[in-house]
């Protein structure tokens, strides 16, 4: 059942018009379902997303991360003064 | 009853032992002595000093709490003319109805204060959302209360509390919070109207831009100045980030590296993970971004702290615009057939639906926050 939400869900998201940027903010409190579909959206190459999170270590982030190939990743430092 | 301080008893019966007896071999020990003369037993072991509770009297902690206030209203009128077992018949849903709402969120029932409740939520695991935490709750038990027929006035407050036990240590102690921000949660939920949830500023300004409210200028007893509570009128559905000072525009100083990865990356519609402490301009850079390009189509969603076991909490977001208007794509529709479908949410599940195929929501969460 949750297979096909999340395929409908991502047919949905492949009929966008584009040009189409997702952004997941705050992805370290995502639910399980959510790291599946914002992987699945990912490879669609038609869309361009934008994930936030915390650092490591964090399960979302963690198994996003290994669901997902080709995610750039810029890590934000804090600032020189 | 006893005159006498119960923690002076206390403090005699540890003097006593200290001095009197072995409890080795029952041998009479002296004060001062710390081995017993008769059978070298070490003396007042089990007990070595008088714990340092006692002296202070204060064996708990400075909590930075949401403390809330839920009550039955008019309870006495409506159960003046039952017995006492219909009248808790009556009661009782509604204080089961509490405990399920406050223990989802995480709080914790402090005590049951007649047909009302005393929930604490930051002691004693304390969440990043603990006041979003408190009013989600207390929408719900508005809900639930409604649903049995029964209106509850709720009182929200936030700040430092005492939390540790009160009473006496050996006789009947109870594990509790204290403080002025508790008395003035008691006050609101005094003050609230039937079906009505007023919280405390200090509860506003953590969960701002999550509810819809609406000032209400009190005068609360006790307390000199007049003050300013806040009615909750409802949840905000896909509320917009909290970050930063509202109304406060700055330029964005020092990420020029970092905004130019990520316009490459939308001008290429590659993925990126922006990785960073809180606080550190995640959110920021990303807004900054979406303005150099005014003409894309944005889908955000947030993930919430209160959510995070929900199924599909996370990305439900993305929909509740995007989808609303657009064809039915499940399994058994062919794509692009014309049907509405509709966005339902509720504290623990938010879901799509299609009217034409309700049997196949497209998402449905099932489990509550945790």
């Amino acid at each position: 059942m949750q297979r096909l939400q999340i395929d409908a869900v991502v047919r949905w998201s492949q009929a966008l018009a584009n040009p189409t940027v997702v952004f997941v903010d705050d992805l370290h409190w995502a639910d399980p379902l959510t790291i599946d579909v914002v992987a699945r959206l990912s490879a669609i190459e038609t869309i361009s997303v934008i994930i936030t999170s915390r650092p490591s270590p964090s399960l979302p982030l963690d198994t996003l991360i290994q669901l997902t190939s080709g995610l750039e990743r810029v890590e934000l430092e804090e600032l020189d003064n | 009853m006893a005159g006498e301080p119960a923690g002076r008893k206390v403090l005699e019966r540890y003097a006593r032992r200290l001095m009197d007896t072995c409890e080795v071999c029952g041998a009479a020990g002296a004060a001062d002595a710390r081995f017993c003369a008769q059978c070298g037993a070490p003396l007042g072991q089990s007990h070595p000093v008088i714990p340092d509770d006692l002296l202070t009297g204060v064996r708990g902690e400075h909590r930075f709490v949401t403390v809330l206030f839920a009550d039955m209203t008019s309870s006495v009128a409506r159960t003046r003319d039952l017995d006492a077992e219909t009248a808790v018949g009556l009661v009782n849903p509604l204080l089961e109805a509490m405990v399920d709402v406050v223990v989802d969120y995480g709080g914790r029932i402090d005590r049951f204060l007649g047909d009302g409740v005393l929930a604490v939520f930051g002691a004693p695991t304390s969440h990043e959302d603990d006041p979003v935490r408190a009013i989600r709750a207390a929408v719900d038990l508005r809900d639930r209360a409604g649903a049995l027929n029964l209106d509850v006035t709720v009182g929200v407050n936030t700040g430092r509390v005492y939390f540790g036990p009160v009473g006496s240590s050996s006789l009947h102690e109870e594990l509790t919070v204290m403080g002025p921000t508790v008395n003035l949660a008691a006050r609101l939920q005094g003050a609230a109207g039937a079906g009505e949830i007023l919280i405390g500023e200090s509860t506003r300004t953590r969960a701002m831009s999550r509810f819809l409210v609406e000032p209400r200028v009190l005068t609360i007893k006790g307390i000199d100045e007049p003050v300013t509570a806040h009615l909750v009128k409802q949840a905000i559905l896909a509320p917009a980030s909290v970050r930063g000072i509202a109304g406060l525009h700055t330029e964005l100083a020092g990420r020029d590296s970092e905004l130019a990865t990520l316009v490459s990356i939308v001008s290429t519609r590659r993925c990126v993970l922006v990785v960073g402490e809180p606080g550190i301009g995640k959110s920021r850079l990303v807004s900054e971004t979406r303005a150099v390009f005014p003409d894309h189509r944005w889908l955000s969603a947030r993930c919430q702290d209160l959510t995070s076991s929900v199924p599909f909490a996370g990305i439900i977001d993305l929909f509740v615009a995007g989808w609303a208007n657009s064809p039915c794509l499940p399994r058994t529709s062919p794509p692009g057939s014309p049907a509405s479908v509709s966005v339902q949410t509720s504290s623990s599940s938010s879901f799509l639906r299609c009217r034409d195929c309700s049997v196949s929501p497209h998402l449905r969460a099932t489990s509550t926050p945790r």
